[in-house]
């Protein structure tokens, strides 16, 4: 299968090869290209928007820089002259300036904050008083920061982690004088592989889920020996304590939307009681969108509680004390993330917490409700097994569908959409936000996202739909809708809203061309039963008649 | 083990570092003879800096002691100990021995 291509630039004041030279080697689940201009004229590159390399639009851009490089007043500062603070950060709203000029040319834009090396003497003791050099660096990376906050797509990077995981060595005096390196080879390759860690996570999709065991795992101890009375969580207890600082860093994650799910051999009593008394247990049942504890095949019990989530095997990572059960559920479901795992339990939390597959430039509102959202499709599919009929169910569920442009609120998500569904999709066309909005510029196109909510909560922004006009022709470029709320009739109801579109236009006929995936035959399904008429792998439907709306639905645009 | 097959060791160890960050196609040779200047060097400018700032660290660890190779860089190609990994191991050797007034 061929690999999403990954169009990169790299602006810098230093000589970024060696960082060029990782980014593009490593192992990458992405077609990985990065163009380096020549380095040092960043300032000039930033506001020339006529110059060359703004000829290409990137998925990625790095603007990595030292401040001594292109910030002059902070040069004469370490040349021991006065700066008044407000010049600095005078100069800094300038280079932000730039960067925000630029801000549509990539998806994503990375600004790794600026550093200084240990060696830099400043004011010594006195440095972080107000006139020391290391308060003024710090007022300067706030500065950038909070300049560039409100642009979406721009990240400011913490830049120190590459430099800790070398040490001592970070900076490399040596490499400077010769060629204009500053930094020690392993700090280009532990940027590289951030940066392209954060890549794929935006454009190919996060981890969603963690599976974990229980026993060793969330707590010390075997539960069927000892009874919830007898674990090691909390109290005057060095391995207790870290247990509770795992639970907690684990609910941290579920709060910015990882769902968290058990796998356990164990006695499900047992469990229910430790989460139920236990009184310095983080998590409770609740917490966890499924669990599993029986006396199975682990891979069999993943297999089944990711097919009960909807989720595909590769948004789930599964963490297990035991090095058998690791390699048995490698082995089986190569999909799954499954990292190894300390034997030391007071490192289980920093090793939670070096994870990157959680790590995204996009976080929505829907992924962070998405604990709470499955409790409400519980309490859907507990109503749906009371009712007689699919449609008295949609009818009871009181379904509201709200209609919207693409507009700065829901573009995320919509980027998010386009880019992460699988299986309701009918072309799986991706594109990163600026390709969206640029194509969306002709008069010709038009594009409508779906909210969806019924009776029992909100299910979010889940639906995409774009139509292409030519003539009295209507294309149907993109029809994309989240498997959440598959099957509801929002698929009906996007159709009807199109096609009433579509007849205000004139158009004469809607144009669905289904482009085969291994994962989008859902979309096909649908279609065939639409009433659309197929030919080969296209779907009409004739506008002389609009598309009805499903019953029970109710729309509000 | 001898003080010529311990810095010849450490100077592959740096070449493997080295690799790491080279297309596979330009991968140093791991050989006595490889050439690192010169007409027949495989290596571009960029890394022989790396590759000579690499072994200076590993043969200091190798040796206990400072070696510094990075102050010869810019001499004249005759006199330039840097022509093979094999004569770069030789210069340390000499340069280590003079230092210790072997």
């Amino acid at each position: 299968m061929n690999k999403r291509s990954l169009h990169s630039l790299i602006l810098s004041d230093f000589n970024s090869e060696l960082f060029r030279n990782y980014f593009v080697q490593m192992p990458a689940s992405l077609s990985v290209r990065l163009s380096a201009p020549p380095f040092g004229q960043v300032m000039s590159q930033l506001i020339s928007p006529t110059h060359e390399i703004w000829d290409n639009q990137y998925d990625l851009m790095v603007i990595w820089t030292r401040p001594e490089g292109v910030i002059s007043s902070f040069n004469r500062l370490l040349d021991g002259e006065t700066v008044a603070l407000e010049t600095l950060l005078d100069e800094v709203k300038q280079f932000t300036q730039g960067i925000l000029q630029v801000k549509d040319k990539a998806g994503m834009i990375f600004v790794p904050f600026w550093l200084m090396a240990d060696d830099i003497g400043g004011l010594g003791v006195s440095d972080m008083k107000v006139t020391g050099l290391r308060y003024k660096l710090m007022r300067m990376n706030l500065h950038l920061a909070e300049n560039l906050n409100d642009a979406g797509n721009i990240f400011i990077l913490d830049s120190r982690m590459w430099l800790q995981s070398v040490g001592n060595d970070a900076f490399s005096p040596k490499l400077w004088y010769m060629s204009k390196i500053p930094f020690h080879p392993d700090v280009f390759k532990a940027a590289a592989q951030d940066i392209l860690v954060l890549a794929e996570n935006t454009l190919l999709g996060t981890k969603k889920v963690i599976i974990l065991d229980l026993d060793d795992t969330l707590w010390g101890g075997v539960i069927g020996e000892t009874g919830w009375q007898g674990i090691r969580l909390g109290g005057h207890d060095p391995i207790g304590e870290a247990f509770v600082d795992f639970q907690r860093a684990l609910k941290a994650l579920q709060r910015r939307g990882i769902l968290l799910a058990v796998v356990s051999r164990n006695q499900a009593e047992l469990v229910e009681e430790a989460f139920e008394k236990h009184p310095e247990m983080i998590l409770r049942k609740d917490d966890f969108a499924a669990l599993r504890i029986n006396w199975k095949d682990k891979a069999e019990n993943i297999m089944d509680l990711m097919k009960e989530l909807n989720l595909g095997l590769s948004s789930a990572v599964f963490i297990d004390n035991s090095a058998f059960e690791r390699a048995r559920v490698r082995e089986a479901l190569p999909e799954v993330l499954v990292p190894d795992w300390p034997e030391d339990m007071m490192l289980y939390k920093s090793f939670l917490g070096r994870l990157r597959c959680f790590d995204t430039t996009v976080i929505s509102a829907e992924d962070q409700k998405r604990t709470e959202m499955l409790a409400q499709e519980r309490e859907r599919h507990e109503l749906k097994e009371r009712l007689p009929s699919l449609e008295e169910w949609i009818r009871t569920l009181e379904i509201t569908v709200s209609v919207e442009d693409l507009d700065e609120g829901n573009q995320d998500r919509v980027v998010q959409l386009f880019n992460k569904t699988n299986q309701m999709n009918l072309t799986t066309r991706r594109l990163t936000r600026q390709e969206l909005i640029d194509w969306l510029k002709s008069g010709q196109r038009c594009l409508r996202a779906f909210r969806v909510r019924d009776k029992f909560g909100d299910y979010g922004l889940t639906g995409v739909i774009s139509l292409e006009a030519d003539g009295r022709q209507g294309k149907i470029c993109d029809f994309i809708l989240s498997c959440r709320v598959m099957g509801r009739r929002i698929e009906e109801t996007m159709l009807h809203v199109l096609s009433l579109y579509a007849q205000q236009r004139g158009l004469r006929q809607l144009h669905a061309e289904y482009l085969p995936t291994q994962r989008n035959q859902p979309c096909q399904e649908f279609f065939k039963r639409s009433g659309f008429q197929e030919k080969e792998r296209t779907f009409t439907w004739d506008l002389t008649e609009g598309y009805s709306c499903p019953q029970g639905i109710k729309i509000q645009t | 083990m001898g003080t010529a097959k311990r810095i010849m060791d450490a100077i592959f160890t740096a070449v493997d570092e080295i690799n790491q960050t080279l297309p596979p196609a330009n991968h140093i040779p791991k050989s006595e003879d490889t050439a690192l200047m010169g007409p027949e060097s495989a290596i571009d400018s960029l890394g022989v800096v790396l590759l000579i700032v690499a072994i200076e660290q590993k043969v200091s660890q190798a040796l206990g002691r400072t070696v510094v190779l990075t102050n010869n860089m810019l001499m004249s190609a005759e006199e330039n100990p840097f022509k093979t990994l094999g004569a770069l191991r030789d210069h340390i050797l000499g340069s280590i021995g003079k230092n210790s007034g072997e």
